[in-house]
């Protein structure tokens, strides 16, 4: 092997590793045996493993491990929905804590696993019982009229005049 | 499985129509004809006294405004004096004591506890829930409350924090199905436009719903007390709290949370004497029975233009006065403890604060003359109008004195006194002038000596705040800080009327702080004119005399001094050193209840770990789980909006990807995050990315 290809595998094992710590997927066997599977992927289809390479590879065999587990229908029209439906699926279900020896397994897988996998749901609120709600008009009193005279026109000219004008009176009143 | 019926079940009759009952109307009279008794004793002898060295129009201004003074400081003094007495000798007719509700079960009962947060700190919101949560199912009657945060966020961070805040929570818990998450995009009504759009969707399932603002703590205890009280009082609209002010570490709010404590219980006493079952409703810890509510409270929008028409800022009042209107009792269960709220840190923060509430307070003048609304509800409403009107009064008041003063010193009249035109009080115009200070004095602390005074009969609450010489020194210490803080709050509520009335919109200066506290820079920004005019005044009346000076010399030192007092007073330093020295010591600090204990502990370790925390955006592209997360939560609302391979939006993707922030706009972050689609796409090419060697 190449100096060269030896770096490039390095960057394309680096990179697995990185999206597994993103994923809190910490068993050694488990991370041993699924970058062994994206480079092994990666060489039958491409040849020398780069990093792009292999992370092309197991976003793929990620999203294809996600529709088996979780049943979706099949062809998958957006990769990046059902990655996403897939991860939220692992969280609810507690991947890193419970089921970390699953990930990527071909199956069968036990059943429990399965099933909280595809029965997964984020429960973020109850539904709906929907009502209608209506202000009821408010009678301002003496108050109404005040709001009337605000829709004449250039009332706030007039009112500074008459402010103006109070001024003037309060003033003379202080000084005689 | 929950105990939550999928339908509320039949609300109760609307109570026939309530006629003021006498004992209302006695109370009312008795309780305000007493400050118009000491107004107008207050305002003859002030008068007198003007009339000594000849009458004129400035002293008439000057007697009007000081009886106006003079009023609303008498309605504070006799709720200290009504509270006082009522704790000494007993009210039946507070809620809690009208009917026994201990016993009551909560079966049947549906209850929302509804958090309605904007922009706030998600860790805080969620360990504030967590713990009344806690405090709720410790009671063992978990089963009959479901928990909502309403989010109104419009900052992606924020929001993307509080659904990670909120299911990490949640899960921690196991309480999916039991706490539920909703953010509106479309922010119409604000507050309440908040609960009222939680109310279209899910009002009908609950016969109680519970209004908490981010920063409310109850204890469970509290909180099934309020379902009971409402259970066993049919009539009962809404049932408020009295939230103490807890957790305050800056000698600001330490100041306030003393005042809160140990004046609060001897205040609502008083308050609670005259409302009976007109009280009020202060946005928040407070108990409403949803049915009522949705019929009669949803707010129409005011005629005529800002800052008096449109949307109604302060609800509140405005709800509770509509529940009045409808015949509905609102009470205010005083005595009930475990009821918690945080104050503002520091003297500009309170003032950020009061510029809001200072425009939903006077709009309200708009409803004052409201046809059927109750009168204690036109009461409250003058108040919270007054509460700010007073500052300009006061403004005004010291304005026409410094003129009159300034006038007869150019005139060059004499001091030539005439007998007053009440002979037999016998006194020198200077004894006169004292006397007049003296009642002024009394009115304003009278309240403060009752509440110390009252410790002498509860042992608990005097072990609590440290003993009376403890709790004595703290009301010295408390008294010094407000008589300094209170001109400046005059000048700021002063330049909020004004603004608000005129339609100007008040600019904050982006406040500047250190972990400690308001920098002094930041402080000089918001306090230079205070300052300056602070100066001037006094250099003014030590020109027209000593004596004069003097008499200014306390509203002067508060304005000079206005920069360090905010500054000092921000800083935990310096409420760490009050604590220390046994000063504002209060129950909550004493005694801490486990259920703040809890909470501060892992509001600490929050704080430790929040360092590591990077931008929540960048996270949530970056995070397998939390991208997978907010995606989902996103959900169907993110069909609308440009293509994903638009110019516009791949440009936003690269910015967001590049991980430069200078680079990053608010536009951009709020396009990316609100849609599902796009997030979804960023988390994938952001790891492809990653991989990609730079060129």
């Amino acid at each position: 092997m190449s100096a060269r290809s030896s770096m490039e595998r390095t960057g394309a094992v680096e990179a697995v590793a990185n999206y597994l710590d993103a994923l809190r997927v910490s068993d050694p066997t488990v991370r041993e045996r699924v970058t062994a599977q994206v480079l092994e992927r990666v060489a039958e289809t491409n040849g020398d493993a780069t990093a792009p390479l292999a992370m092309r590879e197991l976003d793929r065999m990620v999203n294809d491990w996600f529709a088996e587990v979780i049943g979706e229908p099949q062809p998958i029209e957006d990769a990046a929905q059902l990655s996403a439906r897939g991860r939220l699926a692992l969280l609810l279900v507690d991947l890193p804590g419970r089921w970390q020896s699953q990930f990527l397994q071909p199956g069968p897988w036990p059943p429990d696993f399965v099933r909280a996998m595809r029965e997964s749901f984020l429960h973020t609120r109850p539904n709906d019982h929907l009502a209608d709600m209506q202000p009821e008009p408010i009678d301002l009193g003496p108050i109404a009229t005040l709001t009337r005279l605000s829709r004449l026109p250039y009332y706030r000219i007039l009112l500074v005049w008459l402010a103006f004008a109070l001024l003037l009176v309060v003033v003379f009143r202080l000084t005689h | 499985m929950h105990a939550i019926p999928s339908e509320m079940p039949a609300p109760p009759a609307a109570p026939l129509a309530l006629a003021p009952s006498r004992r209302n109307t006695a109370r009312t009279f008795a309780f305000f004809s007493c400050a118009v008794l000491i107004t107008g004793v207050g305002g003859m002898l002030f008068a007198d006294l003007l009339w000594r060295t000849g009458w004129s129009a400035g002293r008439t201004v000057l007697l009007i405004l000081y009886s106006i003074l003079l009023f609303l400081a008498s309605i504070g003094c006799m709720h200290g004096v009504y509270g006082f007495l009522l704790r000494r000798i007993g009210d039946r007719h507070r809620i809690t004591a009208m009917a026994p509700y201990r016993e009551r079960g909560l079966a049947g009962t549906n209850t929302a506890l509804i958090f309605g947060i904007c922009n706030e700190d998600a860790r805080r919101v969620c360990e504030n829930l967590r713990s009344i949560y806690e405090s709720v199912h410790d009671t063992g009657q978990g089963e009959h409350f479901e928990f909502f945060i309403l989010s109104d966020s419009t900052r992606p961070s924020c929001w993307i924090e509080e659904e990670r805040a909120w299911f990490e929570m949640t899960r921690e818990l196991g309480a999916f199905g039991k706490i539920f998450y909703r953010r509106r995009t479309d922010h119409a009504g604000r507050k309440s436009g908040n609960i009222r759009d939680f109310l279209r969707t899910w009002g009908r399932r609950y016969r109680y719903f519970i209004v908490l603002d981010a920063d409310s703590v109850m204890s469970g205890p509290t909180v099934c007390d309020l379902v009971r009280l409402m259970e066993v009082h049919p009539t009962a609209g809404l049932i408020q709290t009295a939230p103490y002010l807890v957790n305050g570490h800056s000698a600001f709010a330490r100041f306030q949370q003393f005042a809160s404590q140990f004046y609060g219980p001897v205040f609502n006493a008083g308050l609670n004497y005259w409302s009976q079952d007109g009280g009020n409703y202060w946005g928040h810890n407070a108990i409403i029975r949803t049915e009522p509510f949705m019929q009669f409270c949803d707010l129409p929008e005011l005629p005529g233009r800002k800052p008096f028409g449109g949307q109604i800022l302060s609800h509140d009042f405005v709800e509770a006065a509509l529940l009045r209107k409808a015949n509905w009792e609102v009470w205010f269960a005083y005595d009930l403890n475990g009821s918690y709220e945080e104050g503002p840190p520091g003297v500009i923060e309170n003032a950020q604060r009061d510029r809001r509430w200072c425009q939903g307070n006077l709009q309200h003048f708009m409803l004052l003359f409201t046809r059927g609304f109750d009168g204690l509800s036109r009461v409250h409403l003058s108040q919270g109008i007054l509460g700010y009107v007073a500052s300009p009064l006061w403004l005004l008041f010291m304005i026409v004195s410094s003129y009159l003063l300034w006038f007869h010193e150019e005139t060059g009249l004499s001091d030539i006194a005439v007998a007053p035109f009440t002979p037999y009080l016998r006194l020198t115009a200077a004894h006169h002038a004292l006397l007049v200070f003296c009642l002024g004095m009394v009115v304003l602390f009278l309240p403060k000596v009752l509440s110390i005074l009252d410790l002498f009969w509860d042992a608990e609450r005097r072990r609590r705040f440290g003993g009376v010489g403890r709790a004595a020194a703290g009301v010295l210490a408390e008294t010094i800080f407000s008589t300094l803080h209170a001109p400046v709050q005059m000048l700021f509520h002063t330049k909020f009327v004004l603004t608000t009335l005129l339609g100007v919109e008040v600019h904050w200066v982006t406040q500047q702080r250190s972990a400690n506290g308001t920098t002094w820079r930041g402080a000089w920004q918001q306090h230079w004119l205070h300052t300056l005019i602070g100066i001037a005044w006094a250099a003014f009346a030590g020109w027209l005399g000593t004596d004069i000076f003097w008499w200014f010399t306390p509203v002067c030192t508060g304005l000079v001094l206005s920069t360090p007092l905010s500054v000092l007073t921000s800083r935990t330093s310096l409420g760490d050193c009050l604590r220390s020295a046994g000063l504002l010591l209060t129950c909550e600090e004493t005694s801490p209840p486990p259920q703040l204990t809890r909470l501060n502990e892992r509001m600490e370790a929050h704080a430790a770990a929040s360092n590591s925390r990077g931008a929540a955006l960048l996270e949530a592209v970056r995070d397998p789980y939390l991208n997978a997360l907010h995606v989902a939560m996103v959900g169907d609302r993110s069909s609308t909006g440009p293509a994903a391979d638009s110019p516009r939006v791949r440009t936003a993707m690269e910015r967001v990807l590049s991980a430069d922030l200078a680079e990053r706009s608010p536009d951009d972050e709020e396009l990316l995050a609100s849609r599902a689609d796009l997030m979804a796409k960023l988390h994938r090419e952001y790891w492809l990315a990653q991989s990609t060697p730079a060129q």
